[in-house]
């Protein structure tokens, strides 16, 4: 345990200190700027916008950072060898893993914080003066527990794509099928229920079966986007969103085996 | 004592379609408190040799034993201090958080870690760039700094790959030194370089190692019996093992 809070600990700390996550940030914040500004433009959904906006910002920094700074800072300790120094030392290729995960995450975390003050603060700005058009059932603690599985979600964006590097040996090829991978896990939910909808197949028909499989497979995404439900304060019961945070919860520990399990096969040379 | 023993290890890596030999059969023994070098041009094996050594890579037959410890099966780490052939850090960390996360990584308990730091950065005349990210730092910096993470825990065994490389002869004088202390103090160094004076220097014993062949290894004045000079004597080496293998081919 301790060998994976030391490289979660000089993960973060390399990460948190990098200038490019700063320019994240500093996005982050303007586009907040931005959601006050636009926001009032939608004269009847001044509520719905600003939450669907701060969630969105939140999300966005979240993959811009798993996109170009988590899937770099694994390729750089394989490209510059950086990884000898750690496993060098009496640290195993899984605590190096878990360690590295749990750097990247605690960075996502951090910034999910920041940002969800971030879009807290903007939205209350938004709404400012505007109280009339705030849904009648939006409740603070709906719209932190939505940033809350938004958060989940991109961790298990994390784990996707630490599977994704493990496997590969080109960080352009582990960006790719990580990209690949959150578009599918957004658009799936959408594209079975309307292939179902149709019912051009039956229930037992092998494209229906193929679907069913691959929604088992790819993450759902979909199911952690709850910005609709928390700008109208549609909360879910919760024995859902238990089932939700065990599923996403899950997802990773599965990433994170299979990256272990391809990782020690692995030669470093 | 036979501290470090390569036994018949065979390596290729992928090649095209084909495998490309790295290593056949090599066979060594290196006795603790020598310092032992390993010598061969570029591509001779010398790298590789040490990555099976520390386990980042796998040997396709062969085995490697460190004391009684079977390399790629038992832990051996905390036994050894590695300096790789250009020592990459995590660029926003300082000196000081480096040698931290190696010294408990390597099981030293906290406060003797911070004393230990500052003394292996004093000996490596980095104390004055403890507290800076390592992004500031030169390339001979960072090999000092390579040299002062291997020597924090205090091991038995050094293993430096081309420890030499990129340093300006300040530099090297004060790693030559780290090292005739190491001799001195009975550690065992085993360290891979192209730089014959160095292990005229240094060396106890050396082997050398041409496109994955053993071609020599013993005591310094042995070697001397295939030319007058170092030099002579290991380009000889390399010429008749280049034309055994071009009769072979």
């Amino acid at each position: 345990m301790s060998q994976i809070s030391l490289v979660a600990k000089i993960t973060f700390k390399d990460c948190i200190r990098t200038k490019g996550l700063y320019g994240i940030f500093l996005l982050g914040i303007i586009l907040f700027a931005a959601n006050i500004i636009f926001t009032g433009m939608f004269s009847f959904e001044i509520g719905k916008m600003a939450v669907d906006m701060g969630l969105s910002v939140i999300s966005f920094s979240g993959l811009i950072f798993i996109f170009f700074f988590s899937i770099q800072s694994f390729f750089n300790d394989f490209e510059k060898k950086t990884i000898y120094m750690i496993i060098s030392r009496p640290i195993s290729k899984a605590e190096y893993i878990i360690g590295k995960f749990s750097g990247l995450g605690l960075v996502i975390l951090f910034s999910s914080l920041v940002l969800g003050l971030c879009a807290a603060i903007s939205f209350k700005l938004s709404v400012m003066g505007h109280e009339a058009y705030i849904p009648q059932h939006f409740t603070w603690s709906f719209f932190f527990i939505a940033i809350l599985f938004l958060t989940l979600s991109l961790l298990i964006m994390l784990g996707i794509s630490v599977l994704w590097t493990c496997a590969t040996s080109h960080q352009f090829i582990g960006f790719l099928l990580s990209l690949m991978t959150y578009f599918i896990g957004h658009n799936m939910e959408t594209v079975k229920n309307m292939i179902l909808s149709t019912k051009i197949f039956p229930s037992d028909a092998l494209p229906i079966k193929t679907i069913n499989l691959v929604s088992w497979i790819l993450p759902n995404l979909a199911v952690f986007d709850l910005k609709t439900q928390a700008a109208y304060g549609l909360m879910p019961d919760v024995i859902s969103l238990i089932w939700i945070a065990l599923y996403g919860l899950s997802y990773i520990g599965l990433c994170l085996i299979i990256s272990i399990w391809i990782f020690n096969r692995r030669e470093l040379a | 004592m036979t501290i470090i023993n390569f036994s018949e290890i065979s390596k290729s890596f992928p090649h095209g379609f084909k495998r490309q030999l790295a290593l056949k059969n090599l066979s060594l023994k290196i006795n603790q408190g020598e310092v032992f070098g390993f010598l061969g041009p570029n591509g001779a094996g010398k790298s590789t040799s040490i990555k099976l050594l520390l386990n980042f890579i796998k040997p396709d037959s062969g085995k490697i034993f460190i004391k009684d410890l079977l390399v790629g099966k038992d832990n051996f780490q905390n036994l050894i201090g590695y300096l790789p052939e250009i020592p990459c850090f995590y660029e926003n960390l300082t000196a000081l958080e480096i040698l931290s996360f190696c010294g408990r990584a390597s099981n030293i308990d906290k406060k003797t870690c911070k004393d230990r730091s500052w003394d292996v950065l004093k000996k490596l005349n980095l104390e004055h760039a403890a507290k800076w990210q390592i992004r500031t730092f030169s390339k001979g910096m960072k090999q000092r700094l390579g040299i002062a993470a291997a020597l924090l825990h205090d091991p038995d065994i050094f293993i430096f790959d081309e420890p030499m490389s990129g340093l300006d002869p300040i530099g090297r004088h004060l790693i030559t030194d780290v090292i005739l202390e190491l001799k001195d103090n009975k550690k065992t160094v085993f360290f891979s370089t192209h730089i014959l004076s160095d292990v005229e220097r240094l060396c106890d014993r050396i082997g050398v190692l041409d496109k994955g062949h053993l071609l020599f290894s013993g005591e310094i004045n042995q070697i001397l019996n295939h030319g007058s000079t170092l030099e002579d004597a290991f380009v000889q080496l390399i010429k008749i093992n280049q034309g055994k293998n071009n009769v072979t081919n």
